[in-house]
């Protein structure tokens, strides 16, 4: 990837909504703000996601086994606002876009248009 | 690119941790790609996840974050009086500002009953999960749980009277409730009952009396509290008996929390904060002392239920007395009292539920300067000029009387604000004052057309002049708020020592102005009188109120003159120097310092040329100062004692002869009228102190041992200070 097409790429996905988690386990979702050389991301009016803790976890598969019913378990979240995100933190990033339909022929959203 | 996973029919999401790792490493070091409308500024405030410091969410070494949230659930009499003191402590600390996350949000106890949000009161219960056998009888889902509800009703009450009011958010107090709806939807009577129900358990347990006593004083406290936040002034009662009942309940409470003891379980946390809907770094526990919590307790509930006692008046000029003595208080009352007191004003719609804006304002008006145009008698024809003029007067006259609405309640609301705030917003309301003025001015020019008003030589034997009533009054209460800057400078420190003399000739200045305007007033107030003697009461109300005014500026310009004059010679004798730093110059200071008047019509600014020389006595002799401020200490004092003996309220004065003054009555306003006359006492104390200073300054300079004089000005708070708003300085040889 060339430099220009690399800050292309990272310009397009500036205003969307990323998913970032981290090595503890919790997930981030919120607007991609600011990056630089090292990944640290920026993302505003984000929200933190937590994975069930053990003993929820536990208690329903418990119920799940003892009753046979489908139980979940939910991820605990609430809002954190801006936050930074230390590229060494990453380890995984996923963008949330809006579906192409077939049938759209527009250009791809994917891709800012240009100014 | 991987295959994007479809969370909704519209939207996917697609993992990208590889191509945009790439694609950052290919960016130049310092290199930042962003929006454009995002600045660096605010990444400042961004918190950094990962970072224990800033990321409230990170989990220490124990990785479980529900497990450790257990609650017990039994708990000892002797453990659940602890907890609820310890909630209590944390609850007086949220009113003093510090917000839920760092207070009551430690608490595990609320954050189960809070979280998951309740649909319906029944819901917001310890144990959440569903059973089928019922719950075996505890002191901690009967007494605690009902205990609990009712603490965090109270906190929804007093944030929704706070929220709706003005404060300033951090300073005075925190308002975020962390995505924790406080059971705002439940309505306070299924709360009461609740509490009810704890006590009926209470009195059928077979607790030993000591344990179930202290228990009962805990719910019977959060019943009056919750009835007190609920509607204040509906409560019924009498306002006396109330506050005996809850300050004996309080002492009750005091005494028994040596019976408590702390849970095993851990009852508080921090770990609650990794919950919270928060956009702030973790921050540590807060919670008051026991000590200090009882006594802010004590005078939440005394300020509140003194201030219900406002609703009775009936003068605007007692209300601002009130408003501005009920807050000087030191400490000064609760955020959630200075909030209390803002609602007054909008009361049911009505000034203290009773006057229309508009009426409070004319009688304001009316009783100080009695203007010949009134909107609210319009039958009356103005002399023998044309409708069209006069109801273009009345227009005018309506108008401004909306305008001046806003800014004459701000006259009230600015003394609801913290001590600092108080002194900034009347700087910027001068200068909206000083507008009014103007406005004022042109309608008094189109009455004195339009009520064919004769003029009279003023001052007598000089240029005659017509009243000009409007601009009158307006210009007495700018100058009132002029001498409260100056004051609040004294007490809140914003002045040098060496600027201190300086301010005092200007306060001197402004309360001489004040004087000969009040002068002015009162003549114009009395020539009329004599032309159409139609209310001699009323023109008698408003020379009496005058008067007192009168007292008081007398006081207030013989104490600033002595000062300054003392401050002076010990100026010229080294004595609280000018420090004179590499950058500043007299010219700038003076600027700073002027900046709240520099800006108005009138009274006109004054050069720095003029101050210094008008200011500098240069052609008197020390003696000859030292001489004059003596006399005028002495005037200080007397003229104080005159003011102490007119007693803080107008209509009191009035009734004065009337012995029908029931006990209540006297009992009424009782912290009013204590600080008021406690601020009187101080000035007193104050020009007495300056007597002394002049005294021994004479001696010194007799003696010619002036130079080893020392002289400071004690901080506020000491106890040579006699009063915060005059810096009087402490000499010694």
């Amino acid at each position: 990837m060339e430099q220009a097409e690399a800050t292309q790429f990272l310009e397009s996905l500036l205003g969307k909504t990323l998913h970032v988690t981290i090595p503890d386990g919790r997930l981030f979702t919120g607007t991609f703000q600011c990056t630089d050389c090292d990944s640290n991301v920026i993302l505003s009016n984000s929200f933190e996601y937590r994975m069930p803790s053990k003993a929820v976890e536990k208690a329903a598969i418990d119920e799940v086994t003892s009753t046979g019913q489908p139980r979940k378990a939910d991820m605990t979240s609430r809002f954190v606002g801006l936050i930074v995100i230390p590229g060494k933190q990453i380890t995984k990033m996923e963008v949330e876009e809006k579906r192409d339909w077939p049938a759209s022929s527009g250009p791809s959203l994917s891709i800012r248009p240009k100014q | 690119m991987v295959s994007p996973r479809i969370l909704h029919p519209n939207v996917q999401i697609s993992d990208i941790t590889r191509q945009f790792r790439d694609a950052a490493s290919r960016l130049q070091p310092g290199r930042l790609i962003k929006d454009e409308h995002f600045t660096l500024f605010e990444a400042v405030s961004a918190l950094e996840i990962g970072d224990p410091k800033m990321d409230s969410g990170v989990l220490g070494s124990d990785h479980d974050l529900e497990g450790d949230l257990d609650i017990s659930t039994s708990a000892s009499a002797e453990e659940t009086i602890w907890l609820m003191d310890e909630l209590m402590c944390r609850e007086v600390a949220w009113h003093m500002g510090y917000p839920l996350s760092q207070t009551l949000f430690t608490s595990v106890h609320l954050e189960r009953l809070l979280w998951p949000e309740p649909k319906q009161l029944s819901e917001a219960r310890f144990d959440r999960v569903e059973s089928s056998k019922p719950r075996p009888p505890s002191l901690i889902s009967d007494i605690f749980q009902p205990f609990c509800i009712g603490l965090v009703k109270c906190c929804d009450l007093v944030l929704s009277t706070i929220t709706n009011t003005h404060y300033y958010e951090e300073e005075d107090f925190a308002t975020q409730i962390y995505n924790r709806p406080l059971l705002h939807d439940f309505p306070v009577s299924e709360v009461s009952t609740l509490l009810q129900k704890a006590r009926m358990w209470l009195q059928a347990s077979s607790l030993p009396p000591k344990l179930s006593d202290a228990l009962k004083a805990r719910l019977d406290l959060r019943y009056a509290l919750l009835g007190l936040f609920e509607s204040p002034s509906n409560s019924a009662g009498n306002i006396t008996e109330r506050l005996v009942g809850s300050i004996a309940t309080i002492e009750q409470i005091e005494s028994s929390a040596a019976l408590g003891r702390p849970t095993s379980n851990e009852a508080f946390t921090l770990k609650i904060q990794r919950k919270l809907a928060s956009n702030v770094p973790p921050r540590p526990m807060i919670a008051i002392e026991r000590r200090k919590a009882f006594v802010f307790l004590r005078q939440l509930i005394t300020d509140t239920l003194m201030a219900l006692q406002l609703l009775n008046i009936t003068s605007s000029d007692d209300l601002l007395v009130v408003y501005q003595t009920f807050m000087a208080q030191n400490p000064q009352p609760a955020v959630y009292v200075r909030a209390l007191l803002q609602t007054f004003l909008t009361y049911n719609h009505a000034v203290l539920g009773k006057f229309a804006v508009r009426d409070f304002i004319w009688q304001d008006i009316q009783s100080l300067v009695r203007p010949t145009v009134s909107p609210l008698d319009r039958s009356t024809e103005l002399g023998s000029t044309t409708a069209v003029s006069q109801s273009q007067l009345y227009s005018q006259l309506d108008h401004f009387i909306s305008r001046c609405s806003q800014s004459f309640l701000d006259l009230f609301r600015t003394f609801c604000l913290n001590r600092c705030r108080v002194r900034r917003t009347l700087c910027h309301a001068v200068l909206e004052w000083d507008q009014l003025q103007a406005d004022a001015e042109e309608i008094d020019i189109l009455a004195q057309s339009v009520c064919q008003e004769k003029p009279v030589s003023y001052p007598p034997g000089e240029e005659i002049t017509f009243s000009y009533s409007l601009s009158s009054w307006v210009y007495h209460h700018k100058l009132v708020q002029l001498r409260t800057i100056v004051h609040m400078g004294f007490e809140l420190s914003i002045y040098a020592p060496h600027e201190l003399a300086g301010m005092c000739w200007y306060l001197s200045f402004l309360s001489s102005t004040h004087l000969s305007h009040l002068e002015r007033i009162g003549f114009f107030v009395s020539s009329q009188q004599h032309s159409q003697p139609s209310s001699p009461d009323g023109a008698r109300a408003t020379l009496r109120k005058l008067y007192r005014q009168f007292t008081w500026l007398k006081a207030t310009e013989a104490l600033a003159k002595a000062l300054h004059c003392l401050l002076v010679v010990l100026q010229r004798h080294g004595q609280l120097a000018n420090p004179k730093p590499a950058y500043a110059s007299h010219r700038l200071r003076y600027e700073l310092r002027m900046r709240p008047f520099m800006h108005l019509s009138v009274p006109e600014p004054i050069s720095v040329g003029v101050a210094q020389e008008l200011s500098s006595l240069q052609k008197n002799s020390d003696q000859a100062i030292l001489q004059q401020a003596s006399q005028l200490s002495q005037i200080a004092r007397k003229a104080w004692e005159e003011v102490l003996k007119e007693k803080w309220r107008l209509s009191a004065t009035q009734e004065a002869g009337d012995s029908t003054q029931t006990h209540s009555e006297t009992m009424q306003y009782s912290t009013v009228e204590r600080e008021w006359t406690r601020d009187v006492q101080s000035s007193m104390r104050a020009s007495i102190g300056a007597s002394i200073a002049i005294s021994t300054l004479t001696k010194a300079l007799q003696e010619s041992r002036i130079n080893a004089v020392k002289a400071e000005i004690p901080p506020i708070g000491h106890r040579d200070r006699w009063h915060s708003s005059w810096p009087v300085p402490k000499i010694s040889i």
